[in-house]
């Protein structure tokens, strides 16, 4: 039993509108850089249509995530070991640029200094790559809104499954037009493929809250975490030869702050909270034999609240449950003892419209350290812990270009440890 | 006017002499700005106070913080400015509220601006009551290539649609989508969204260079093929500029124009009616329109 904390996102699909608020805030937060103009780090897709990058989906093609070998064992799709070091020169299985698309600019210029002309300027796009004049022909989110979706939407990996082992009255006329907005951040695995295939063991998963981070200084660009995600979301950065992806915008968790994509949600449709999991229980229910069961198994890990907590009889001699169960795990998790089995409950963060994240009015028992005031006792509330960083506890050189040293993100909230947000 | 003529300076000579001077177009705009209650906080207070009087609600505390406020040229010229609540719209912004529509109407009981003070679709106009359109009616969309005599021209392949200019989901007024970032997240330039039958009628497909065309003009786009369209319509959504990657019109050999270029005006005589109840006849908005307070 190896309880874990987990920073997690719920996205109610039934409030996207598709507007992008997200993925353009994102975009100016994070890869508005040279070298990651085609990133996206967030992205919004409307199904049915070939996603970003296009059928990502198809993992026979993509070989991105895991699959079991002969022995019923979890292994990366795109090989073991030695078929990895054996590509690790020319992996056969990246996307290209085209498969993104090319991104470009345009020659603004051209409308702010032009000379009298018979006819009013236009800016041309040009290449963000080679800085060459180009026609588009295809965009981070080109079948937007069903757009061009009879000729692409049949290419949709998950239509041709749909149509092969389901139904073929998937049609694209207009009375049986459907679809619907999949906004896609970087999933934060419990069991992240892009980890396990990185040879340089630069990317990490946090373990105070499970954000899934590349540390800038150990990557060496073998891009092998770009073929193992099989989401596609860990970017190449052609700039500086590294991998980069979502961070989760973990400075702003760290400070109590929802991130940027949550923050300027529209629909207000994300929701930020911290969830615990028995990390022993991870690679087990991946392993599931049968993959239509996997989605049942994968709740497995997250303690239930519906169980019996083991904590033994209440008062009244039953055994409690919910809330009372979850208080007497989450003290005794403070206090080292970790949970007995049968596992603690989802601790249930009251989260509220705005996206922010509200950590559980967690008292700081030992120390009682308020204000930001560094801690000095020995032990630190688990969940403090996941949304305030205490010094030494986050990984050096994180991500993103820059080689800096994290420091410390101080409580803004007079509460300090407690709700950040009211 | 006074004040005015502070800002402006006033005319020496002639049958205008001792006004404010108007001549140039910045002195125009102060004018606007000292007469409008959105921007010169006396007006707005008198007309609340006005309409105190008419209503017996009351208004004049939704501006009375700004009485001895003014916005001038010079301070939209160095920020966006907010305006004042005033009597000129139905909305509020005190305190730093958002703006919504009737928020007057709603929260101070001013009457609305119909024969009855209440919201009501009815109108018992004699010639509302001659075409029957005394509630919103269903009429069927009129056939323009007969009214217009425009048509199909015989130069190259053409297919006769209706023609939409819908809101689009990334724009709202005057703020245009085509920054780069909303540009890399459609289709990069202008464009045209029609069916498949209509595309495939005329040898297009996805990303075609297309033009759209009628007596009034051309517009030069993208075509977007999808099956959400029906046959026979197709969309150019709102404020797309014909500043980004648009070549020149092989029709007319000049640059197109925008989403606007070929939407007409056709009037029907309900369009001119005005002065009895909420309709309003202006030579701007042919069309029943809010009567202003």
């Amino acid at each position: 039993m190896k309880v874990m904390a987990q920073v997690g996102m719920v996205m109610n699909l039934d409030k996207c509108i598709g507007c992008h608020t997200c993925s353009v805030t994102c975009k100016q937060a994070w890869t508005n850089r040279d070298g990651m103009e085609y990133a996206w780090f967030n992205n919004v897709e409307t199904r049915p249509g070939l996603g970003y990058p296009r059928t990502y989906q198809d993992q026979d093609k993509w070989k991105g995530g895991w699959e079991l070998n002969r022995r019923g064992k979890l292994v990366l799709k795109q090989g073991g070991r030695t078929k990895r070091l054996l590509s690790i020169f020319s992996n056969p299985v990246l996307p290209e640029v085209s498969d993104y698309y090319e991104p470009w600019t345009y020659d603004y210029d051209t409308l702010l200094n032009s000379p009298p002309t018979e006819h009013t300027p236009v800016a041309t796009p040009h290449s963000a790559i080679s800085g060459e004049p180009m026609a588009i022909r295809w965009s981070a989110n080109w079948d937007d809104d069903l757009g061009g979706a009879a000729e692409y939407g049949p290419q949709d990996p998950v239509i041709k499954k749909i149509k092969d082992h389901v139904t073929d009255r998937v049609k694209f006329e207009f009375e049986q037009a459907f679809m619907f907005y999949l906004p896609r951040i970087c999933e934060h695995c419990l069991n992240p493929a892009c980890v396990a295939s990185c040879p340089s063991g630069a990317m990490y998963k946090r373990s105070e809250d499970g954000i899934v981070l590349v540390d800038q200084d150990a990557c060496r660009g073998w891009r092998m975490c770009v073929t193992g995600c099989p989401y596609k979301k860990v970017y190449f950065n052609h700039n500086t030869g590294k991998a980069e992806k979502c961070t989760l915008c973990y400075p702003r968790i760290e400070a109590g702050q929802p991130t940027v994509c949550s923050e300027t949600c529209v629909g207000r449709l994300r929701y930020l909270g911290l969830f615990l999991y028995d990390a022993d229980r991870v690679a087990a229910a991946a392993a599931t034999p049968n993959e239509k069961d996997l989605y049942e198994a994968q709740a497995r890990p997250h303690p239930r609240p519906e169980r019996p907590c083991g904590a033994g009889p209440g008062p009244q001699g039953r055994h409690r449950r919910g809330l009372d169960c979850r208080r007497d795990q989450v003290a005794r998790v403070q206090v080292g003892e970790g949970v007995p089995g049968g596992a603690a409950v989802p601790p249930g963060i009251p989260h509220h419209a705005d996206g922010l994240v509200h950590p559980p009015a967690v008292a700081h028992r030992r120390c009682a350290a308020r204000d930001g005031a560094r801690c000095r006792g020995r032990r630190q509330p688990l969940w403090g812990a996941a949304i305030i960083a205490h010094p030494g506890r986050v990984p050096r050189g994180t991500v993103h270009g820059r080689r800096r040293r994290t420091r410390v993100a101080q409580p803004r909230h007079p509460l300090g440890h407690a709700f950040l947000h009211a | 006017m006074e004040l005015l003529a502070q800002v402006n300076g006033v005319i020496a000579d002639g049958p205008m002499a001792g006004r404010p001077s108007l001549t140039t177009a910045r002195d125009a705009c102060e004018m606007i700005l000292a007469l409008s209650g959105t921007t010169n906080g006396r007006v707005a207070v008198e007309g609340f106070r006005a309409l105190e009087k008419r209503t017996g609600q009351r208004l004049a505390d939704l501006a009375e913080d700004h009485e001895g406020n003014r916005i001038t040229f010079a301070d939209t010229q160095a920020r966006p400015v907010p305006v004042i609540t005033s009597p000129e719209w139905s909305g509020s912004e005190h305190g730093g509220r958002r703006y919504t529509a009737f928020a007057i109407n709603v929260e101070r009981l001013k009457p609305w601006h119909t024969l009855t003070g209440r919201q009501h679709f009815f109108i018992d106009h004699d010639w509302m009551t001659e075409l029957g359109e005394q509630l919103p009616t269903f009429r069927p969309p009129l056939n323009m290539q007969r009214i217009s005599q425009d048509g199909p021209q015989p130069d190259g392949a053409a297919v006769e649609v209706r023609y939409l200019t819908p809101h689009s989901k990334w724009s709202i007024h005057s703020n245009y989508q085509d920054n780069q970032y909303m540009l890399s997240l459609s289709r990069g330039g202008p464009d045209v969204w029609m069916s498949v039958e209509d595309a495939e009628s005329i040898g297009v497909k996805d990303n075609d260079w297309i033009e759209a065309y009628n007596r009034n003009g051309v517009v030069v786009a993208r075509a977007v093929v999808s099956h959400r369209m029906p046959r026979g319509t197709v969309y150019m959504y709102h404020a797309k500029d014909r500043l980004v990657d648009v070549p020149l019109s092989e029709k007319s050999g000049r640059r197109g124009g925008i989403h606007n270029s070929l939407t007409r005006l056709v009037l029907k005589p309900t369009h001119l009616i005005g002065g009895y109840a909420q309709p309003v006849f202006r030579l701007q908005l042919l069309r029943p329109h809010r009567k202003p307070a």
